[in-house]
């Protein structure tokens, strides 16, 4: 703790700043209690006996850890599916958001393009736009995808559909410009020398020294993916497909049980928590970066 | 100043839309993590920026040939260094002087005693010579030459002024022991016009030439340092300019002093390089193809025929021939290189550049700018999919500003905004402050707060949608432990609640996220100001007043805008807790949208709203951009 902040040590010993700092570490212990009551309710939802989902008034505990639901929501949900399908669409879309956006980046920082500037204008143009505002013209987009070579034209219910329309991220792009702009050129002068082309300079030496910004982009893209919900509502209508969001939407709408639903929903907060405690220090510095940015 | 601004918007326009008061922090975040990937980044890169190698070798080169005692050689090898230095300077001399300059190279050399009458160029500065090793076929052993003649006949005449008799003593030693090899005379009037050519160049491409002088000019301080002889000393101090070299250096002399240094050093290899390309095929960037053409058949005419005649051997010094090494490209591809080449490679460049924006640019235009028009346009027709849509002019945006629900939206959007800023703003900042205040556990505490924020949208609104089950909800539990009897709220159902728990669960998710926000700004308060200000005598309330709500006001202001752009985009939580419902109090834009779109089918109208929805939001963008700008102005 600093020498001095706000409130200073002589500050301290005073009767009513005493008292008024007790108030505020009382404030902070209710507000992080409100924080947690709904996790623990969460929790105790999903470990207690489908009859107590009806009982009243409700109680924390049942005298003993009921796991069925986790079986019925692992065994009757298709769960492990929606899983998968979750985390193709996660792969998918971290993994050409950042290969694409790096590579038009890396074109804007370094190669000096004809046109670049208007190029990232447009590019950050896109930003602007609510994700609202596209759905119905790319769901019509998808339904008749003008690529005729694919095996369907109709991209609904498939993961093209899903992945595609965020295959590259404006906001990515911004973010490794300006790293790549800090890169020193001799780096890539070096590169050239040495007889690579481009790509290899791209591929062999720009890729390794940008790791760090591209776990942070790839954390964040992986969440934001992995919380989806709007966009794969309406592009999935085949259950087959459904990724996990919308599976435990559709299983809220089909009256599950409240306590095989909390099962799930602890099932499905647990992976981003996960990561969080992996990559604690990335998210913090990124959640900040991203807030500050907006 | 606010014509120029606005005159400037357009490049701005989107960095300050994307940055704010707070960009040290980006920066910091940026910069921090590209220092640490440079420091590490040497190690991984295949191979290193070979610029410092270079001019270590070539000063130990010297140095040996000091050490082995023969300073002929030293001599000769420092007067190579200088040599070399010009081709890396000639390069950026337009190619236009090449021609000339190198069909003045050539004459010499065939007729060394001629006075050389019909040249052209007595108006024309001749260039720096180009290394005569232009002209040998690649594959020639080399010809040792006149070595020790070469050094005095070729400094300019103002430099042999300076120069001290002493040395002019060594340099006459040196003539007189290499009798057999004849001097080749030399056109002074040229060499003075060498001069300043020299020099322009040498202006034109001083960012180039200053990491060449890192590469090439490092012999002098390795010189200076030689202390044997005080003699070879002052002659080092003479060439500190870069010097032109003579025309008629022979190119043996290249290999000569290649033979005292170690194999790989690269400037050797930058006068050999133009061997294998003449140096008429260049072709000037700047030169339309006719022009060049036309310069190129002017060459061609005026080249001597005859082969160039090269100078007699001088049996005492071995030729050796230098591999070509990989640092030897270094020099090629700084400058080194003939203008045709070094565009070919920008060319290759740009080409390059464009492929790397090619997915990205297909991406956005199929994804991002093909929808929006198509949008746009959906939003005047009334849509059939399966029929002919009809063209009905702004007919949805008048419909939709006739619509009840429409203003409903917008009321339910203004209402959650004043609830969720009037209950839950000051939360996260209050907090920021008393946990920035802990002395220990404050990491912790974030952690604790930042949960929900970690929980996805869909699972928190689930499981808040349990907690305010009417029937058997936690929260109607809690209410119950307060005393109220049999407490069946219906907080999703009533009308009047739906918005209040919707507020509920946004602020319950996101406070956490703004601490994090918040004490990231308290964090770059100087400690000092609140140390000064207590000197001052200002009380708690005072330093909070006026040193840390200033300080936080940037990102207040962020925030709120986040609060309110976050609003009405809303869609996962309503979608999920109340469907806009009960009787649509809680109907907001975005689920409206869904709701026209793919239940009433009514696409056009659809559209027209999310068109509706774009232009506020650009609308707000707009606002705090000319925020920002009074502002940062």
């Amino acid at each position: 703790m600093a020498t001095s902040g706000l409130i200073s040590v002589s500050d301290r010993k005073r009767l009513t700043v005493k008292i008024f700092f007790g108030l505020g570490i009382l404030f902070i212990i209710l507000g992080a209690g409100v924080t947690l009551v709904p996790f623990s309710w969460m929790v105790a939802s999903s470990l207690a006996p489908a009859q107590a989902m009806f009982s009243w008034p409700p109680r924390w505990f049942y005298g003993h850890l009921d796991w069925t639901s986790y079986m019925i929501a692992w065994k009757y949900v298709p769960f492990a599916t929606y899983i998968f399908n979750s985390l193709i669409h996660c792969f998918g879309v971290v993994a050409s958001q950042l290969l694409l956006s790096a590579m038009a980046a890396y074109a804007l920082a370094k190669l000096s393009p004809p046109g670049g500037k208007l190029l990232l204008i447009l590019f950050l143009s896109t930003l602007m736009i609510p994700a609202e505002s596209l759905l119905i013209p790319l769901y019509l987009v998808m339904k008749s995808f003008p690529a005729q070579n694919l095996p369907h034209a109709n991209l609904i219910s498939t993961f093209w559909g899903l992945i595609l329309p965020t295959v590259v991220s404006a906001f990515n792009i911004l973010i490794l410009k300006s790293f790549f702009g800090r890169l020193p050129k001799d780096l890539i002068d070096a590169g050239r020398l040495d007889g690579c082309s481009e790509w290899t300079i791209f591929w062999k030496i720009v890729l390794p020294i940008s790791v760090p910004i591209l776990v942070v982009l790839g954390i964040f893209g992986f969440i934001t993916t992995w919380n989806s919900f709007f966009w794969p509502l309406i592009v999935l209508n085949d259950p087959k497909m459904y990724t996990l969001m919308v599976g435990i939407q559709k299983m809220v709408e089909g009256g599950e049980p409240w306590n095989v639903v909390m099962a799930v929903v602890t099932l499905t907060t647990l992976p981003t928590i996960f990561l969080y405690f992996i990559f604690q220090r990335y998210i913090v510095r990124g959640v900040v970066f991203n807030g500050l940015q907006v | 100043m606010s014509a120029q601004r606005r005159k400037r918007l357009p490049t701005d326009f989107f960095d300050r839309l994307l940055s704010n008061q707070t960009d040290n922090q980006i920066n910091d975040f940026l910069s921090s993590l590209v220092d640490e990937q440079i420091s590490s980044a040497s190690e991984m890169v295949p191979e290193e920026p070979p610029s410092p190698p270079a001019p270590a070798i070539a000063g130990a080169g010297y140095r040996k040939g000091m050490q082995s005692g023969k300073i002929e050689e030293a001599i000769v090898t420092r007067d190579e260094e200088l040599k070399e230095e010009t081709p890396v300077l000639d390069e950026e001399s337009s190619w236009e002087d090449l021609i000339p300059r190198t069909r003045q190279m050539q004459t010499h050399e065939i007729e060394p005693s001629v006075e050389s009458p019909e040249q052209p160029d007595a108006f024309q500065p001749p260039g720096v010579p180009e290394p005569p090793d232009a002209f040998q076929p690649p594959g020639v052993p080399e010809p040792p030459e006149p070595l020790g003649t070469m050094p005095p006949e070729g400094l300019p005449p103002e430099v042999e002024e300076v120069e001290s008799s002493a040395d002019q003593v060594l340099k006459n030693k040196f003539l007189q022991t290499e009798t057999e090899l004849t001097p080749p005379t030399i056109d002074l009037r040229d060499q003075n016009q060498l001069e300043p050519d020299v020099r322009i160049s040498e202006k034109i491409d001083a960012a180039e030439e200053e990491t060449i002088s890192k590469i090439v000019s490092a012999p002098p301080p390795g010189v200076h340092g030689a202390p044997e002889t005080p003699k070879i000393t002052e002659v080092s101090k003479l060439p500190e300019a870069p010097m032109p070299p003579p025309a008629e250096t022979s190119p043996g002399i290249a290999k000569v002093s290649a033979k005292a240094e170690e194999v790989g050093r690269p400037e050797d290899q930058a006068p050999a390089e133009p061997a294998t390309k003449p140096p008429v095929a260049p072709s000037p960037v700047f030169l339309t193809q006719k022009e060049l053409r036309r310069k190129r058949m002017q060459a061609r005419w005026e080249r001597p025929q005859r082969k160039p005649k090269l100078p007699k051997m001088a049996k005492a010094v071995p030729s050796i021939t230098v591999k070509p090494s990989k640092l030897a490209l270094l020099d090629d591809y700084l400058g080194a290189r003939p203008a045709g080449e070094w565009r070919k490679t920008m060319s290759g460049i740009r080409r390059a550049a464009l492929l790397f924006l090619l997915p990205a640019f297909i991406a956005f235009s199929l994804f991002s700018w093909y929808p929006m028009l198509k949008g746009l346009m959906l939003s005047f027709l009334d849509y059939q999919p399966a029929g002919q849509s009809l063209f009905i002019g702004i007919d949805n945006y008048v419909r939709a500003f006739q619509d009840e629900m429409f203003w409903g939206t917008l009321w339910h959007a203004t209402g959650f905004c004043v609830l969720a800023l009037g209950m839950g703003f000051w939360i996260p900042i209050v907090l920021a402050i008393f946990i920035n205040e802990l002395r220990w556990g404050k990491g912790l505490l974030k952690f604790l707060f930042f949960l929900p924020f970690l929980m996805p949208t869909v699972p928190a609104a689930i499981l808040w949608k349990w907690m305010m089950d009417q029937g058997y909800g936690l929260i109607n539990a809690l209410v119950a432990l307060l005393g109220v009897a049999d407490p069946h709220i219906g907080w999703l159902t009533n009308p009047k609640l739906a918005l209040l728990s919707l507020v509920l669960l946004y602020i319950w998710k996101n406070t956490g996220w703004a601490i994090l926000i918040y004490s990231a700004a308290l964090g770059n308060i100087d400690e000092t100001i609140y140390e000064e200000a207590e000197i001052d005598g200002a009380s708690i309330w005072d330093k909070v007043r006026h040193v840390t709500f200033p300080a936080l006001r940037g990102v207040i202001a962020v925030m709120l805008i986040i609060t309110i752009i976050n609003t009405l985009q809303l869609f996962t939580e309503v979608y999920i807790m109340t469907n806009g419902g009960p009787m649509n109090s809680t109907e907001f834009i975005a689920t409206y949208i869904y709701k026209q779109a793919f239940f009433n089918m009514d696409i056009g109208y659809a559209s027209a709203l999310s068109i509706l929805l774009l232009i506020m939001l650009l609308f707000i963008t707009v606002f705090r951009l000319r925020r920002l700008e009074t502002e940062g102005g």
